[in-house]
């Protein structure tokens, strides 16, 4: 059992203005949003949420949401009255529930056990950004690659320690983060004791101030051990996953509180300096003596190394978040991690980091198209199927400021998109593919294949024009209704872009929304097999129909597959031979074989039945070995649908 | 299944520094037999007791009777529940040992395959103690190696001791070291190169064990405080 993001809700929060629900299903999430869709939003929302859970007054949690706080994050058009929060939507394996709220009305990690959950979650999960990649290695030549700084901001909050946060009241926090041990230090030491005699001067003789020195040790030491354990695990993906011949390594120099301060007796500073972490690298390298350590890597590797080693750093920290448990949840948001890469690093990294998938959910957010599809390339051949494909685009009515989400899984939702997004020729090559699809899907196989195909080599599919006519075909034997009219007229001047000389024209927009409502119908056509392949011959059916005094009932097999299509909840059936083991009526003989629809139309005019009367052919037909009617297989084969 | 808990002075003998001197005086084998000391102070960051053929002074003296391992009794003392029962807790970081704790400390007793996991996992850790002392130049690899399997025997008593909370959370870390252990200790035979192959092995993205440990982090707080009411 495993708890994952169903859903999260944005209402009234930075881009959004009104309520935005972005549905996700407990799936991985692979996201396109253009510039301006409000992408961004939706990483920093889920951070906001994630964060809130940590506060420990709800003043702080709800800060973001409070109109004119400094710190609100409001969408600056709503009124103050206005509502403005965060919901996400969390759900198990067997479809239980827990929605976690956080705006001024609500705060629900006030409760409990909500608390309990979102604390594992929020220490389990992940957010990275491609700042951390970028200023891994920001330094000027002449200062020391401390990255304290960027590590307290982009690594603490993702950094456990083994251990949890004890505060000097002795009360457990329950927090494992390198962020709300740092906080907590860099701040509690000022309401430490004072000497009575010197207000400036700590009392070094209270048991708080010698419980803080103990915290400030245990700091110290939880926070080298976790950089030991992230380098080991970096230098190892280096070498292993990128093939780069250099390790990483912290000089760690830990953080201080009170010192002497040197060269004015026994006076102390009385604050707490913060440790330094010195990022250098070696590299073996037979020009290198000694594997001597460079202490300006930025200086040394070109940029794709560099960034490489960041990422090999930054998803070592990764390895570190524990994976989904089952009470709670652990979800990594990816937001335009790769931007430096060149391609051939993309696919390497892309390959490194799907795997992260199977134990976690992973929401990974691009605003590169040719990375959006570098991935689901990459799913694709990987077969994993449990991801969701979105595409945000800017809101057609800025006033709403609400982005418009498409769902990226078919041709016929590429069309969709592209035509938003004036992209026309794309629109109308993705309707033709989209087109052919749906005919192939409709279609019996043997309809779809060329006469004259003539082994592997050779494309075994006829063309699109010969499939709508055979389509007109089809729609004959299921007496089927025309609903797709202008087929054939949009086959020859829309789905062939190169044939407009100017294809931006408000009238072949039109046209392209047109035929999208078509490929739409055709879509929503669905096509069930009632007769398997291996029934043909073999299962026995029967039939009686009763009108009056005149009975007749009869058995009799199929000789080819009996399909039916569903359009609006009507269903529409062919006619294939069936052949007669046995008869009530003399009429019929054992052997006899027929159209399923003339034997029908034939037994109704054995016992007196007009086409007015007649009940219908599915209530009267039964499967012999379900001791079923083909109706109740219909309404099954229905229900399968919803 | 229910857990079979014995307290210590059942399956040993325990003495102070008088008691086991008098005892020696009437067994001199006692002497030189396989003992564990164990310090009359204890702190929470470092072992509890040691194997040792000799005898130091402060010391308590504990010699398993016949049919128990000293050195699954080793395991345990110096596991965070061994600690625990001896009256360590996040307030309380250094405490002084006394008898009746000693012997009063419940001791799970496992399968021989389980037993022999946690002796072994023992055996590493006395040796990167030791190795760490000693080697300056590998002195940081060495002591991460030594604190990440210290947690891991802190993970596996508390998974001794609290099967049913491991079974709800579905966490076993004690059945991912039983597959490690053995993986690493069919390719390697001196105890060095082992505990190198096994440590390379942990490093890998994606290892059950470690995920699970990570995992752990998530509940010891909750489990060592359940443990502490109980």
């Amino acid at each position: 059992m495993s708890w994952r993001i169903d859903g999260i809700n944005f209402t009234n929060f930075k881009f959004f203005k009104g309520e935005f629900d972005l549905n996700i299903s407990r799936k991985n999430v692979l996201l396109y949003g253009e510039n301006g869709s409000g992408k961004s939003s939706v990483f920093w929302g889920a951070y906001t949420l994630f964060q809130s859970c940590l506060k420990t007054q709800k003043e702080d949690a709800i800060k973001y949401f409070v109109p004119n706080h400094d710190n609100n994050l409001r969408n600056k058009f709503i009124d103050d009255n206005d509502y403005s929060g965060l919901k996400i939507r969390f759900k198990d394996e067997n479809g239980a529930e827990l929605t976690v709220e956080d705006s001024v009305d609500q705060w629900s990690v006030s409760t409990p056990s909500v608390m309990q959950f979102m604390r594992k979650t929020v220490q389990s999960s992940d957010f990275i950004t491609y700042k951390f990649l970028s200023s891994l290695f920001d330094f000027r030549n002449s200062e020391k690659n401390d990255v304290f700084k960027l590590f307290s901001k982009d690594v603490f909050p993702s950094l456990n320690f083994r251990t949890t946060l004890i505060k000097l009241d002795h009360s457990d926090t329950g927090k494992l983060d390198a962020d709300s041990w740092w906080s907590y230090i860099s701040t509690v030491y000022c309401y430490l004791p004072k000497n009575k005699k010197n207000k400036n001067s700590f009392n070094q003789a209270t048991q708080d101030y010698k419980d803080y020195l103990n915290l400030l040790s245990e700091f110290n030491k939880e926070l080298d051990y976790a950089l030991t354990d992230i380098t080991i695990r970096a230098n190892k993906k280096l070498k292993e996953n990128f093939g780069i011949d250099a390790s990483l390594s912290f000089m760690y120099e830990k953080a201080t509180f009170n010192d002497r301060v040197k060269g004015k007796g026994r006076s102390r500073n009385g604050v707490v300096i913060p440790p330094k972490i010195i990022l250098t690298a070696n590299m073996r390298h037979p020009n290198i003596a000694d594997n001597k350590t460079i202490y300006h890597p930025q200086s040394f590797f070109n940029e794709a190394k560099l960034t490489c080693m960041a990422l090999a750093l930054r998803l070592a920290v990764l390895d570190t978040r524990p994976t989904e448990g089952v009470s709670y949840a652990s979800a990594i948001f990816i937001d335009d991690m790769l931007i430096s890469l060149d391609m051939g690093y993309r696919r390497k990294v892309i390959q490194i980091i799907l795997p992260y998938s199977i134990n976690r959910q992973m929401i990974v957010m691009t605003h590169d198209r040719s990375f959006f599809h570098l991935i689901k390339e990459e799913l694709a051949v990987k077969g994993q199927n449990n991801w969701l494909f979105l595409e945000m685009y800017q809101p057609e009515d800025c006033s709403k400021q609400l982005p418009s989400v498409f769902i990226n899984k078919s041709y016929l939702e590429a069309a969709k998109v592209y035509l938003h997004s004036n992209e026309l020729a794309a629109c109308a090559n993705a309707l033709r593919k989209a087109c052919e699809t749906e005919l192939k899907r409709l279609l019996p196989l043997n309809m779809t294949l060329c006469n004259n195909y003539k082994g592997e080599s050779d494309n075994p599919f006829i063309k699109l024009s010969e499939l709508i006519r055979r389509f007109e075909h089809f729609r004959a034997l299921f007496n089927f209704p025309d609903v797709v009219p202008y087929l054939t007229t949009e086959r020859k001047f829309i789905m062939n872009p190169f044939s407009h000389d100017d294809i931006y024209t408000p009238q072949y927009k039109s046209e392209l929304s047109l035929l999208i409502k078509d490929i739409d119908v055709l879509h929503s056509i669905e096509k069930r097999l009632v007769v398997k392949d291996n029934w043909i011959n073999n299962r026995q059916y029967s039939f009686k129909v009763v009108n009056g005094e005149y009975v007749v009932e009869a058995k009799f097999r199929f000789k080819e597959r009996f399909e039916i299509v569903v359009y609006q909840d009507v269903v529409y059936y062919n006619s294939p031979s069936i052949v007669f083991d046995f008869c009530t009526s003399e009429k019929i003989k054992p052997g006899d074989s027929y159209g399923l629809n003339n034997a029908f139309s034939h037994v109704y005019n054995i016992v007196s039945y007009n086409a007015k009367t007649h009940p219908k052919l599915e209530d009267c037909m039964f499967d012999v070995s379900k001791g079923q009617s083909i109706g109740e297989i219909f309404v099954g084969l229905l229900s399968e649908r919803k | 299944m229910e857990l079979i808990k014995k307290k210590l002075s059942e399956i040993s003998s325990v003495y102070g520094e008088k008691g086991f001197a008098s005892a020696v005086a009437k067994s001199s084998s006692l002497f030189s037999c396989p003992k564990l000391l164990v310090s009359s102070k204890i702190k929470n960051d470092g072992p509890v007791c040691c194997l040792s053929n000799t005898f130091e002074k402060n010391a308590f003296v504990i010699i398993a009777n016949s049919g128990f391992n000293v050195r699954y009794i080793e395991f345990i003392l110096n596991s965070v529940i061994g600690k625990i029962f001896l009256g360590i807790n996040k307030i309380d970081r250094s405490v002084n040992v006394s008898t009746k704790a000693l012997k009063d400390v419940d001791i799970v007793l496992v399968s021989s395959s389980e037993e022999q996991a946690c002796v072994s996992l023992s055996n590493i850790i006395n040796l990167l103690y030791r190795k760490n002392k000693d080697d300056s130049e590998n002195e940081k690899n060495l002591s991460a190696a030594y604190y990440f399997l210290s947690d891991l025997r802190d993970y596996i008593a508390l998974e001794l001791y609290l099967k049913p909370l491991f079974e709800k959370e579905e966490i076993s870390i004690l059945s991912n070291w039983l597959v490690e252990y053995y993986n690493a200790s069919a390719r390697e035979s001196d105890s060095g190169s082992f505990a190198q192959h096994l440590f390379q092995s942990l490093s890998s993205s994606g290892n059950q064990l470690v995920e699970n440990m990570y995992k752990m982090r998530l509940f010891i707080s909750e489990f060592v405080k359940y443990l502490g009411k109980k």
